[in-house]
């Protein structure tokens, strides 16, 4: 029975990871880069101005604070992004709130008004206009709600059902291996065979297996509601807003009074604030502004874990500069449970080691993806190798895991060889990597030979060692003004895209080698 | 082995009850079960979210349940029995909880 019961686990095993596993692969390889979203938006935006970093928070809030009072004088809601660890950028957004809506402590609420965002250069104090583009942000979002389809209504269900099938990959994988998982993971068979990729499935999925669990887990955690909806509406006898506002309580508006007064100093409270937390301030919003019942609200650079507990967020009066307690309604437990699993699975409170952890553990989680894909058809060239299915499965493989990284390196080209002021820009950045992704897949189906595998890595490997050196003569942010100004982030991205260059170089080498031999 | 590979009639029988009916069943045991956690004192609220949050572990067993009984029939057998036995007990909880 034991062994029956694996056999079966192992085919739900090999179909349900193959049937969306070049969808898994796309979203395991944008969700990693995810994590470097910001660093890759960025680098995307060369004409941001170098080294903000070099000022003081007080100098950058009163820079900002001029900017707002000049700009938006009448405004209700003022934000204020400070340059962090991940960003360096000052930037202010206003907008303007419809008089009926009151908009809560947080900043939520007020209506959607008109909203204008200026980054700024805190050198010559002029608004800085980088180029439109998606940046690591649309990489970032493609993850979850797919691209060119609706996010709401297609995207996260087709995500969904890909994580659902990832987690049930994951538990029979468990199953399969259970008893012999130890033995497994220390077993290195470098022969040329069905064997080696075995291993190196089974220890890309071992290494970071609690990983690859928290991370599908949780991400089916974040639209909990839009995939189980029946079991909010069966217990709610069908009234989902009732449900909706149990589970996630609003905060409390705060209605504008009508009588002007001017803010108290926010130098005072922002002082206040940094030793109240204990690390420099991410961002600061004023609402209500020039408001009575004004209120200024501060988080945390370094935020925690619980991102939603009250320790990242302090609130000041902004009359007297006093700072008032925070009247956000507690979630109930279950909710600040999905919002601890949502939290592991964005990182956010992760810092830079935790985050190239996180990293290493989604690139784990790819090649674990890729390698499985692989093994598919190894398993089958024997017998199979003329069929149409074996065919369609291994031009496939081609076309997502050597074909993808090409598609992304596209992208990053198109950042820098579409005209600045085209039209619709970051929307064409995009089409130019699906573009890409299509022109392979016809080469790829139109050669139908593996040393297509070869052609694709070398072709990866140039793309991407070849962008860093591109910025000697596209951008002027090239490795000898960035490590020269000291601007790390920027250095980083190039030294990791020529990285991915050889890394590539180094595959392609490999496979040409095994594939002639 | 339990699946007959060659047989593609029941094995897409099976993956429709896998997916769909596996789908059903999950609805049915959530609610059941955060039903009966509130008759233990769990608030409403917390009892839904977190059967919500396990759904996805119990729809896994579902399905890997669904794939690994031999017999269709026992299978079908096995899903109207707990279908019946959930539903009794929403109705009486509900009963209980009026």
């Amino acid at each position: 029975m034991k062994d029956t019961f694996t056999k079966s686990m192992s085919w739900l095993h090999t179909w349900a990871s193959l049937l969306l596993g070049w969808l898994l692969f796309f979203i395991f390889l944008t969700g990693t880069l995810g994590y470097f979203q910001k660093e890759i938006t960025q680098w995307m935006k060369p004409e941001l101005p170098i080294s903000v970093n070099k000022f003081t928070q007080q100098e950058l809030v009163q820079i900002a604070m001029n900017h707002l009072k000049k700009e938006a004088p009448s405004s209700k809601k003022w934000l204020i992004k400070l340059p962090n660890s991940r960003e360096n950028i000052l930037s202010v957004t206003w907008s303007h709130v419809r008089k009926d809506k009151a908009t809560a402590m947080g900043g939520h609420g007020g209506g959607r008004g008109k909203r204008t965002t200026h980054i700024i250069n805190p050198h010559t104090k002029e608004i800085v206009k980088p180029r439109r583009t998606g940046g690591g942000g649309l990489l970032y979002r493609m993850h979850y709600r797919l691209h060119y389809v609706n996010a709401r209504t297609v995207g996260r269900y087709i995500v969904g059902i890909a994580s659902m099938l990832m987690l049930i990959g994951l538990i029979t994988g468990i199953i399969i291996h259970l008893r012999k998982i130890l033995k497994d993971f220390f077993t290195f068979r470098q022969d040329r065979n069905l064997h080696s990729w075995l291993d190196g499935h089974i220890f890309t999925s071992v290494l970071a297996l609690p990983f690859h669990l928290m991370i599908t887990y949780s991400g089916l955690a974040f639209f909990v509601f839009t995939y189980m909806p029946l079991t909010a509406l069966a217990n709610y006898d069908g009234d989902m807003r009732n449900y909706i506002q149990e589970a996630f309580p609003r905060e409390k508006a705060i209605k504008i009074q009508g009588i002007k007064e001017p803010l108290a100093s926010i130098e005072q409270m922002r002082k206040n604030a940094e030793a109240y937390f204990g690390s420099p301030i991410k961002s600061i919003s004023i609402i209500n502004q020039g408001d009575s019942s004004a209120i200024v609200n501060f988080t945390r650079e370094n935020s925690t874990l619980f991102s939603s507990e009250k320790a990242d967020k302090v609130y000041f009066s902004g009359i007297d500069g006093k700072m008032i307690e925070n009247q956000s309604p507690n979630r109930p437990k279950a909710t600040r449970a999905r919002d601890i699993l949502t939290g592991l699975h964005r990182g956010d409170f992760a810092n830079i080691y935790a985050r190239w952890l996180y990293f290493l553990s989604g690139v784990l989680g790819t090649f674990m993806i890729a390698t499985g894909l692989v093994i598919w058809t190894k398993k089958r060239e024997a017998k199979q190798k003329d069929t149409l299915g074996f065919k369609l499965v291994d031009n496939l493989n081609m076309v997502t895991i050597a074909g993808l990284p090409i598609a992304v390196a596209v992208y990053f080209w198109a950042n820098r060889l579409i005209p600045i002021d085209v039209p619709k820009r970051a929307m064409q950045e995009a089409d130019a990597m699906f573009i890409a992704w299509l022109a392979v897949s016809v080469f790829v189906f139109s050669v139908n030979s593996r040393k297509m595998w070869v052609v694709l890595f070398y072709l990866s490997a140039t793309l991407y060692a070849l962008l860093p050196i591109s910025n000697f003569f596209l951008t002027g942010r090239h490795l000898a003004i960035t490590i020269a100004q000291g601007d790390w982030t920027l250095v980083w991205m190039d030294l990791m895209l020529f990285f991915t260059g050889l890394a590539f170089w180094y595959t392609g080498h490999k496979v040409q080698k095994k594939i002639s031999s | 082995m339990s699946i007959t590979l060659g047989n593609k009639w029941l094995m897409s029988i099976r993956v429709l009850t896998a997916v769909i009916i596996g789908y059903g069943l999950t609805v049915l045991y959530t609610v059941a079960i955060s039903k009966t956690l509130m008759i233990l004192g769990l608030t409403k609220v917390n009892a839904t979210v977190s059967m919500q949050l396990l759904s996805f572990l119990i729809y896994s067993i579902v399905v890997m349940w669904v794939f690994s009984v031999a017999s269709l029939r026992k299978l079908w057998l096995h899903i109207t029995y707990s279908m019946i036995i959930s539903l009794v007990l929403i109705y009486l909880i509900n009963m209980g909880l009026q």
